[in-house]
């Protein structure tokens, strides 16, 4: 009796646990008391340390420990706006201030060209494939390097503005900048820059790009303000929106393409992915956890997972085999509108798909007749389990490998 | 001669700084008329305030503009206590006294043509000392001279470091919706 007792209690206290959190992503709490903290950019080295340019300084995270480098420690600002990694294995912080920095031989190094530095907040660096530093400001324009000597791309330089968002080089070795009057792709030669605008009157569908990435062949998509996410094919100058009709979704904030995905941060919808086989946009919504209406940065690292910085935080995706389904699916699930959540498992047999309200959990589509009876919780942010008749069964997605099942 | 031939180039540079700086100030636009409205939609109650005391400008021949309003000047509310802790506890208008939407319009205008258009102003929003860049969408008319400018839009309180005591969480939301209307005239 004592022991049916301490199971159930056990049980219950599982899933009160469960309740309150989103299995499908794991938040880290980069400061103590769980203080907010606004992350402005995500960014990936070549050994594959995670590095998170916030308002309150730099972090870099191995995957177990953080260290926080602050202005003490020759940081030029505690907000960090951008980051890069130079060919020599070095990262550059861009900052707030329109500062920038380096850091060499475990210290911070202050990056004063003797032209000065730029007036406002860096948005984003770049080293080209020749190795050339290019940073972009909101609204100094965009900056390049070559041979210590620094040069301004303005207005008069044919830039269509002076609010430069992002960077992306291409394959041919030019650099596109997306700002608030188009996109300037710019061509190097020696020291000089050949500039070609586009903007509206080439077709482009929104003159502000936000975000750019390097698409299949010589495409490159585009994050915009009110058209969503468009691909753009510089052979025929033909504009492809991603999405069917017109987009209703909000600003785009950034996006990361993941294989088939395409994650997309909106200002007025948070988080969604488009499945891009299937032509489906995806939503995550704000009851399914907090922090995803606040997004500032995506982030797809070495390893597939999409990592999300927020006014508030920096959360991960688990890992492929752990997928969300949306609760807005009415032909296939039409008991669910007061569901939280739904997710969808594999553990080793078939898939699984389960559901939770504030005060149950259940499954949605039968699992194999042994396990008619399923109970899925996670009770530590990194692992998910599953209660069923024949045992529990647990995935801990830091080690990214079934950890087997439990009698 | 030498130096009246000075004199008088500089008299010239004088006059014809002035009238350039003159036609484009005639340029710009000045506010007329203007009103802010806000309202807090929280399960339970609803907040009303506005103020028409709203100063600002937009300058066709850089497509920027620049408005305020000092945040006492808001009426309304339920209750005279209720705009006292508006102003004391949250706003902090004695220490923060304006509210202020500085920057430019995205989209090229020809603001001598009569017609409406659907613009997305960009810029600063400075409440409680904090900024914050917005691309707030607008829709601008422009009649006989004079133009209208009327935006929706939702202020995060959080973008603002504007706190709200637990005590109180129901009875304030933490998005507060404004909408701005202002008419605008050529500055003489």
């Amino acid at each position: 009796m004592r022991k049916a007792a301490g199971i159930f209690f056990f049980t219950f206290l599982l899933l009160q646990t469960a309740m309150g959190q989103v299995p499908f992503f794991q938040k880290y709490y980069l400061l103590k008391k769980n203080e907010p903290v606004q992350v402005n950019v995500i960014f990936q080295d070549k050994t594959g340390l995670i590095w998170l340019g916030t308002n309150r300084g730099l972090f870099k995270f191995d995957g177990i420990t953080y260290r926080q480098f602050h202005v003490f420690d020759n940081l030029p600002d505690e907000n960090v706006t951008a980051l890069a990694e130079d060919s020599l294995g070095r990262i550059w912080t861009g900052h707030k201030n329109g500062k920038l920095a380096f850091f060499e031989k475990n210290q911070f190094h202050a990056f004063e060209p003797p032209e000065g530095s730029a007036a406002h907040e860096i948005s984003d660096i770049l080293f080209d494939k020749k190795g050339n530093l290019w940073f972009s400001t909101l609204n100094d324009g965009l900056y390049y390097v070559i041979q210590g000597r620094v040069y301004r791309l303005d207005e008069q330089e044919g830039m269509p503005d002076l609010f430069v968002y992002d960077i992306e080089e291409d394959r041919h070795g030019n650099v596109w900048a997306g700002t608030d009057g188009g996109v300037a792709v710019c061509t190097l030669t020696d020291s000089k820059v050949s500039l070609t605008v586009l903007d509206d009157h080439h077709g482009l569908p929104d003159n502000i790009v936000k975000k750019l990435a390097v698409g299949a062949g010589d495409t490159m998509w585009m994050g915009t303000e009110d058209a969503g996410v468009i691909q753009y094919d510089p052979a025929t100058h033909k504009y492809k929106p991603m999405t069917r009709g017109r987009w209703d979704y909000g600003a785009v904030t950034d996006f990361a393409i993941n294989e088939n995905q395409i994650w997309i941060s909106s200002q007025q919808n948070g988080l969604m992915v488009y499945e891009r086989q299937a032509d489906h946009l995806k939503f995550y919504d704000a009851t399914t956890g907090r922090g995803f209406v606040s997004l500032t940065t995506l982030l797809r690292d070495q390893e597939g997972n999409i990592w999300a910085g927020s006014k508030t935080g920096v959360m991960r995706t688990l890992g492929d085999q752990l997928e969300y389904i949306e609760i807005a699916d009415p032909p296939k699930m039409p008991i669910l509108s007061p569901w939280r959540w739904i997710i969808k498992a594999t553990f080793g047999f078939p898939i699984v798909r389960a559901c939770s309200s504030a005060t149950s959990m259940k499954t949605e589509e039968s699992p194999p007749s042994n396990n008619s009876s399923v109970l899925l919780f996670s009770f530590i942010p990194s692992s998910v389990c599953l209660l069923t008749p024949p045992g529990m069964f647990g995935r801990d997605y830091t080690e990214r490998e079934l950890s087997g099942s439990i009698r | 001669m030498t130096h009246i031939r000075t004199t008088i180039a500089r008299g010239w540079f004088v006059m014809i700084l002035v009238s350039w700086n003159f036609g484009l100030q005639a340029q710009r636009f000045i506010v007329d008329k203007g009103e802010i409205n806000f309202s807090s939609n929280a399960s339970l109650e609803m907040i009303k305030a506005a103020s028409d005391k709203v100063t600002g400008l937009i300058d066709p021949a850089n497509n920027q503009f620049a408005f305020l309003v000092n945040i006492s000047t808001f009426r309304g509310f339920n209750s005279e206590l209720q705009r006292q802790h508006f102003n004391e506890n949250y706003m902090e208008s004695e220490k923060y006294p304006k509210a202020t939407f500085s920057g430019k319009i995205i989209e090229q205008i020809d603001f001598t043509k009569d017609s409406t258009y659907e613009v997305r102003a960009k810029g600063d929003l400075d409440i409680h000392g904090q900024k914050q860049s917005r691309i707030i969408k607008s829709k601008l008319t422009i009649r006989n001279g004079h133009l209208v400018i009327e935006s929706d839009f939702i202020v995060p309180l959080t973008d603002h470091i504007i706190t709200i005591p637990k005590i109180v969480s129901q009875k304030i939301a933490t998005e507060i919706e404004v909408h701005f209307k202002s008419s605008l005239v050529h500055q003489k």
